[in-house]
């Protein structure tokens, strides 16, 4: 009834496929020299880890920038998201179909034609080669998944909380801090962590608009893959991996559990949209 | 039916059968035997965890025994996986195929046998008229009402024309008066085609309702078969007589083919020893009047049924529960004379 | 619907909005009048279709259109299959599912960056991979294995795509199948349903929804990627984004407004992609 002989050597071909690339980078970050054609690195070192946390290096002031921009652009962009997703999930009204399609734009047009364009008019206000420019750049494609993940989180939300909260004498600010975001704080804690992943992957946009100024951990990967210095780009790319996986650690078992969604005996063909709208960020990030 | 096939329809046997739910843990069936024969309607009747499903599935094929065979019309079905079984079942969730009309999930089985369009067509047609759904071809799943979903999920394992009809507690789930048409659908189907049927449900009236035999099934095993009024008339176990709900189970003892207790002394062909009588509530009669035929009996509490009253009895040091019609008002304190008729009790061993 | 709730709605969504139009719409507004020659804070400029007169006698740019459609079209085409595959071979699998699914999602998050450095690693001329086929005896130096990294068909980047891509596409049709697939399959069975016509007629139709949202995805990332072929790819041919880049940055400012142009193009052959896509999944009775 279930598949038996050949699926544990396809099963340890997948596992070996997924994490070889990963480990190979581990590897090649404590290398010191990894000669062809050897198959383990001749000499180990720590160097390219001393040189990636050195403090006087731009590694750890790039990690600094790249957080803050994206621990801001996740705040804003969830604080855009929360309005905009309670309006599409709460509320009908005329063009919300249209509105839908405008937020999944962004997801499918490239970010270069958008920064190219728009390059011009940050330069005249001074936006480009600053952080808060970048920032504004970045919110450009988290925006619209922000929204999507918290806007279906809404049409699940029960507005008789909320309601009960007010009979009771609660003031808006105080309904919205101690009932509508604990409510939400499932599908909140996955937008931030998307939205901070989004930005903190972010290469093409940082380039563009921030100009040689900002340094964001991926523009220093850039170039240190361009540098030659294997080990260094290799550590480098495991300091820029660390947030990612720490996040998807958390939220592996929100998106795939079998308690995940609704669970009435129906099969349902579709994606529960808010996972899904999740799944497409990780995707494109 | 339009096609004049006749049905080709079979017994089941389960022999010896051993079966557990997955690695590890006791069997829940142990030495599991029962006989349904063909063209009748036997109900699997049993409390939650009693194996019932599980016996279920080991005839259908979802589910491997450890040891013992599973025949249908004789020859066993072990061997063949579940696709080649010639079986249909309706499950407790309709499992309608979200992605298909009713017409292509009716007709999925025939286009699995690879039948063509045409009669595909013409006998979904005929099946929607039999569970009176003509009209809905084309609805999906998920328009369609629980009840509706439920006699498409039925037409569906029925138009393959199966030898044995299989149907786990597919009622459950509806409501009180979906159940009962949905039941007479059912038994006016099962009777029509004269098809080997076998009914797992929980539910003691519907068994008794739909089934031409009942199998009372109490850890793992058949505690008795027959007609559903013997179970109740003559229960083959205390087990099954508590099961079946019976509210009298007066102790006492068989001396020489003589039951005492309580409620008198009744003939018995029962061994001497411990023994206990069990009688039905509605076996008792109960009149008003204090000096009447029978013993005398003490109103402890009355309860008001709509269709019958309920009373609590003390007699003798025990207490009786006995059912009357809703005009006799009988009140707490209040003296009567209750009865038990010759034939109206079961003595059981133990 | 009431003034009230009305006004409610549009202060709601006036930030979103200020984002996506005021953002994203004016860069792509802008990008197409900066093709079309505007300059808008300079004086002396004119309305010209130069920039895209000056692409379509472009070699450079016509050899680049067919990679970057070749590339993304195979990259999704490829993850979708492979996902697919992937997810029923994980879902089939009783007792490691969990554990597979798991491991699975370990590559989907890390940056895109990163990707291509391994897969520069594992197949370049003197990566593991050409490290391997001289362990085994098939290679005897680095020029003996075929060239991938930076070579006229993109192997490399196909492959840091697919890496990438295919555990997207699995994960998200493993969601789907979770909901409920195994007992659809018991009463197909028992309906008769071979092992196969159970997987064609009923596992089939429940995933490929969500196959084919997932790919959508996949087919307008790896059309617009700009930092894989940057790393792992060469400058002749390259894929749109790229051009596009190195037009921009020329230090020939008459080359400029091509890279608008290609912006335009971009946009343009993503948005008419996707359509194309859509309509066939829809064909194939793959969406909802």
């Amino acid at each position: 009834m279930r598949r038996a002989v050949g699926a544990p050597l396809l099963v340890t071909g997948l596992v070996v496929a997924v994490l070889t690339p990963l480990v190979l980078l581990a590897v090649w970050a404590v290398t010191e020299t990894w000669r062809y054609p050897a198959l383990w690195p001749q000499a180990f070192d720590d160097r390219a880890l001393r040189v990636v946390t050195d403090p006087g290096s731009t590694i750890l002031p790039g990690l600094v920038t790249s957080a803050g921009i994206a621990a801001t652009v996740a705040v804003v962009s969830c604080a855009i998201g929360l309005a905009a997703g309670r309006a599409l999930g709460l509320h009908t009204f005329p063009g919300r179909g249209l509105v839908r399609f405008a937020l999944l734009a962004p997801v499918i047009v490239p970010g270069i034609t958008v920064s190219l364009g728009i390059q011009v008019v940050f330069i005249r206000y001074h936006l480009t080669d600053t952080v808060h420019g970048v920032v504004l750049a970045h919110l450009i494609p988290a925006t619209p998944y922000a929204t999507l993940v918290l806007a279906a989180a809404y049409t699940r939300l029960d507005t008789a909380f909320e309601d009960q909260a007010r009979v009771l004498g609660a003031g808006p600010l105080r309904v919205l801090l101690h009932v509508t975001l604990p409510a939400l704080r499932p599908a909140l804690t996955v937008a931030l962590m998307l939205t901070f992943l989004i930005s903190w992957n972010e290469y093409v946009l940082t380039l563009l608009i921030g100009g040689g100024s900002v340094s964001t951990l991926p523009l220093l990967l850039f170039s240190a893959i361009g540098s030659g210095d294997t080990s260094v780009a290799a550590a480098l790319a495991m300091v820029v991996s660390i947030p990612p996986l720490l996040f998807v650690g958390v939220t592996a078992r929100a998106l795939t559990g079998p308690g995940a969604g609704r669970n009435d005996g129906r099969a349902d063909p579709g994606m529960h949209p808010g996972a899904g709208a999740t799944l497409a960020g990780l995707g494109r990030a | 039916m339009a096609d004049a096939v006749p049905q080709r329809s079979a017994d089941v046997r389960f022999d010896g059968v051993v079966a557990r739910y997955d690695r590890g843990g006791p069997p829940v069936l142990d030495g599991f035997g029962l006989t349904v024969d063909e063209g009748t309607l036997t109900s699997l009747l049993g409390p939650s965890g009693c194996g019932k499903t599980t016996a279920l599935r080991l005839l259908a094929g979802l589910l491997a025994p450890l040891a013992g065979d599973i025949l249908v019309g004789g020859r066993s079905v072990l061997a063949l996986p579940t696709h080649r079984r010639p079986l249909a079942v309706v499950f407790q969730q309709p499992l309608l195929f979200p992605h298909l009309d009713v017409t292509g999930n009716i007709g999925f089985g025939l286009r699995m046998q690879g039948l063509d369009r045409a009669t595909t067509r013409r006998r979904v047609a005929d099946m929607l008229d039999l569970v009176h759904l003509t009209g809905l071809e084309s609805r999906r799943p998920a328009q369609l009402s629980g009840g509706q979903e439920q006699r498409v999920a039925l037409a569906r394992a029925l138009v393959v024309r199966p030898s044995v009809l299989l149907l786990d507690e597919p009622l459950s789930q509806l409501d009180a008066g979906l159940q009962q048409e949905m039941r007479e659908l059912v038994r006016t189907v099962q009777r029509e085609l004269r098809l080997t049927t076998l009914f797992v449900t929980h539910d003691q009236e519907e068994a008794a309702a739909l089934s031409d035999r009942v199998a009372v099934m109490l850890d793992g095993r058949i505690a008795q078969h027959g007609p559903p009024q013997d179970l109740y008339e003559r229960p083959a176990s205390l087990s099954v007589a508590r099961f079946l709900g019976t509210a009298n189970l007066v102790p006492g003892v068989v001396r020489e083919g003589s039951w005492t207790g309580p409620l008198g002394r009744i003939a018995t062909g029962a061994p001497d020893g411990a023994a206990t009588l069990a009688v039905r509530q509605e076996s008792l009669v109960v009149d008003l009047d204090p000096d009447a035929d029978g013993l005398p009996a003490l109103v402890t509490d009355a309860r008001y049924r709509g269709t019958s009253w309920e009373l609590d009895l003390q007699v003798d040091g025990t207490v009786l529960h006995a059912v009357t019609a809703p005009t006799i008002k009988a009140a707490p304190g209040d003296l009567v004379r209750v009865r038990l008729p010759p034939g109206h009790g079961y003595v059981l061993p133990g | 619907m009431n003034r009230r709730a009305g006004l409610r709605v549009a202060v709601l969504l006036a930030p979103a909005l200020l984002v996506v139009v005021g953002l994203f719409g004016a860069g792509l507004g802008l990008g197409l009048l900066q093709s079309l020659g505007y300059q808008p804070y300079l004086e002396g400029w004119s309305w010209t279709t130069a920039a895209y007169t000056g692409l379509i006698d472009d070699r450079a740019v016509r050899a680049s259109l067919v990679l970057t459609l070749r590339t993304s079209v195979l990259a999704t085409a490829g993850a979708a299959i492979l996902g697919l595959a992937v997810a029923m071979l994980v879902h089939s699998s009783r007792r490691g599912r969990r554990l597979l699914t798991a491991v699975l999602q370990v590559g989907l998050p890390v940056p895109h960056l990163v990707g291509a450095l391994s897969m520069s690693l594992m197949l370049s001329q003197s990566g593991l991979l050409s490290r391997l086929t001289y362990a085994i005896g098939l290679t005897t130096s680095p020029s003996d294995f075929p060239a991938l990294t930076e070579d006229r068909f993109g192997w490399a980047m196909l492959a840091e795509y697919l890496w990438k891509e295919t555990p997207f596409v699995a994960v998200v049709a493993l969601t789907a199948l979770a909901r409920g697939v195994a007992p659809l399959q018991d009463v197909a069975a028992t309906l008769g349903a071979s092992p196969w016509q159970r997987f064609r007629y009923v596992v089939l139709p429940l995933v490929t929804p969500a196959v084919g949202a997932a790919s959508v995805v996949v087919l307008a990332f790896t059309f617009g990627s700009y930092e894989v072929p940057a790393v792992l790819g060469r400058p002749y041919p390259a894929p749109l984004s790229v051009v596009a880049y190195q037009r921009f940055t020329d230090t020939d400012l008459t080359v400029r407004p091509q890279a608008f142009a290609l912006g335009v193009v971009l946009a343009v052959a993503v948005t008419a992609l996707v359509a194309v896509y859509l309509r066939l999944l829809d064909r194939l009775g793959a969406t909802r």
